[in-house]
């Protein structure tokens, strides 16, 4: 079983082979849609891009562990009373709902050129979901339990560590692993306005009329997407794999 | 089957009549005067053609949509022209808007820049679309030093706010909007420093313009007509083009008409018609600032018989 890990990397090699052909071939213009060589010819070459990466991959890691910390506190503090979630609820869903790419420039006058709106971006693109996962998880916890807890005369608080937050952590694991892909999406949106990162490469790269170098950019932030979901399926499987369903078999 | 005949008859008048659009790269401003004023005059309609103008907006990728041939006919600059060449993509360029390229630095008098080279020492903000032949031409030229580069956003928001701040601008454009809203803008033109592209192009895909020989000697005097006749009287046209664009006024949309007249033909120039020399010189810079990847035939890139 262990050789099918390597399985979705057919589609991969055989879609690449075949849009190489399809330029080589010229059925389709490599100005419109670069060829897998000219782009890892541009990764091999290209300092610049490189350079990029570690900007975007700073910014998106900053602004998703303000994701974390803020979207787990929040989430908390919205479970704690039907009241506050009642009252504050609608206005976490107003992240989920706002058109980043419509506020972006506002960002820039609010924050700055640079790394404060980049971090910006990346925080109200990815907060919501770890809202929403950690207020589910939360009042999802098993009411014989939490009867349970009452009967021993449980604190407010040895209740929320001790069996709500165990409880919710496969959800905020859940939500961190959905926002982690928006925070590499809000970075480099972040980047388009404030500057700087992938997001810059692209937008000089489309005013030099340079797809390859365009698509070497994504492709690079789509790895970084990439990586941080691993390594949050990678703790998932430290922090669950003793008692949850899920991390098991 | 009166039906059928009918349908058939429709679908043939619809095919003659279909629209020949042209694909602007910003907004409706005075810089598309001459081709606006064409179509509400019937300058097009008189030869037979209807022109139907497409609005673009920042990042609007018109080169690429041209080399893709989802427009016939769009705007662009001749560096955009000869990049998308290089690339592989056979554009062409029929029709020349400013004779002289209106592309500047905006900054404020108030910091008393003497010239670009001057501004380029300072430790200004500068907004500018990186990666712009302009912009890769004057970080050759001056070096950005402490100057901080920051993405350009258009509009004029972040220069009123700010007197550090310096940004790209069309001379006949931003400075007006500038100056409406208090500020004292100083200009300097990129052209003055020896970089001076055709500016506001109309381009075509090459097969499309060797095909229509007519066509494109009907749309070059079409233009020509249109233009002529915007330099002469602009007022009615701002007022079409003035409601497409309600975000700039009739004033400052009268004013940029009437700024931009020596871009448009300066003194001894036939309006529209583009040079050998100036095509070849822009060519051989971009490939000198590394942004074409092989020496370009400059006479392949535009149509000169006009």
């Amino acid at each position: 079983m262990k050789n099918l890990r390597f399985l979705p990397l057919i589609p991969l090699i055989l879609g690449l082979a075949l849009l190489q052909f399809l330029v080589n071939r010229q059925a389709i213009p490599s100005y419109l849609f670069p060829a897998p060589y000219q782009v890892w010819e541009v990764l091999m070459t290209d300092g610049q891009i490189w350079a990029a990466l570690r900007d975007t991959s700073l910014n998106a890691c900053l602004g998703f562990l303000l994701t974390l910390v803020a979207g787990a506190c929040l989430g908390t503090g919205l479970a704690s009373s039907r009241w506050i979630e009642k009252m504050f609820y609608p206005y976490a869903v107003f992240f989920q709902t706002v058109p980043i790419i419509a506020i972006a420039p506002l960002l820039v006058i609010w924050f700055g050129y640079g790394q404060p709106t980049v971090i910006a971006s990346t925080f109200i693109v990815s907060v919501f979901p770890m809202i929403a996962a950690t207020l589910d998880g939360i009042r999802s916890t098993d009411q014989n339990l939490l009867d349970l807890f009452r009967l021993y005369r449980a604190t407010r608080l040895q209740r929320l560590l001790k069996l709500q937050l165990p409880f919710a952590l496969p959800s905020i694991l859940t939500g961190a692993r959905i926002a982690s892909g928006l925070a590499v999406i809000g970075a480099i949106v972040g980047e388009f306005v404030g500057g700087g990162g992938l997001g810059g490469i692209v937008d000089e790269s489309l005013a030099q009329q340079r797809v390859d170098r365009v698509f070497a950019a994504v492709t690079l932030a789509a790895g970084l997407g990439w990586v941080f979901f691993a390594v949050l399926n990678g703790l998932s499987r430290v922090l669950l794999r003793n008692w949850h369903a899920s991390q098991r078999g | 089957m009166k039906v059928i005949s009918f349908l058939l008859f429709f679908l043939q008048s619809t095919a003659f009549a279909s629209d020949l659009e042209l694909a602007l790269n910003w907004k409706p401003e005075p810089e598309f005067g001459g081709f606006y004023l064409a179509n509400l005059k019937g300058l097009d309609a008189k030869k037979g053609i209807q022109l139907k103008i497409v609005p673009g907006g920042a990042g609007q990728p018109v080169a690429q949509m041209l080399a893709n041939g989802k427009v016939p006919l769009g705007i662009v600059s001749a560096d955009e022209v000869l990049m998308a060449r290089d690339r592989g993509a056979d554009l062409v360029a029929i029709f020349a808007v400013y004779q002289t390229s209106p592309v500047g630095l905006m900054t404020h008098e108030e910091k008393g820049f003497k010239s670009l080279e001057d501004f380029f020492k300072s430790d200004s903000t500068l907004a500018i679309q990186k990666g712009m032949p302009a912009a890769v031409f004057m970080e050759r030229k001056y070096g950005y030093g402490k100057v901080k580069v920051v993405p350009y956003q258009g509009g004029v928001g972040g220069f009123i706010r700010d007197k550090n701040f310096a940004q790209q601008c069309f001379v006949t454009s931003e400075p007006l909007l500038a100056k409406k809203q208090g500020a004292k803008p100083k200009t300097f033109l990129v052209s003055e420093s020896g970089f001076d592209p055709y500016v506001e192009v109309v381009a075509a895909k090459g097969e499309f313009v060797r095909k229509n020989p007519k066509l494109i000697q009907d749309l070059v005097e079409i233009f020509q007509a249109g233009w002529a006749a915007y330099q002469e009287d602009f007022e009615e046209t701002n007022k079409v083009m003035n409601g497409l664009n309600p975000a700039m006024t009739l004033e400052v949309f009268n004013e940029s008409a009437k700024v931009q007249k020596p871009f448009v033909q300066p003194v001894g120039s036939k309006i529209g018609t583009m040079k050998l020399e100036r095509w070849q010189k822009f060519a051989d810079q971009l490939f000198e600032m590394k942004l074409i990847s092989k020496k370009a035939k400059a006479q392949e890139a535009f149509v000169s018989k006009f």
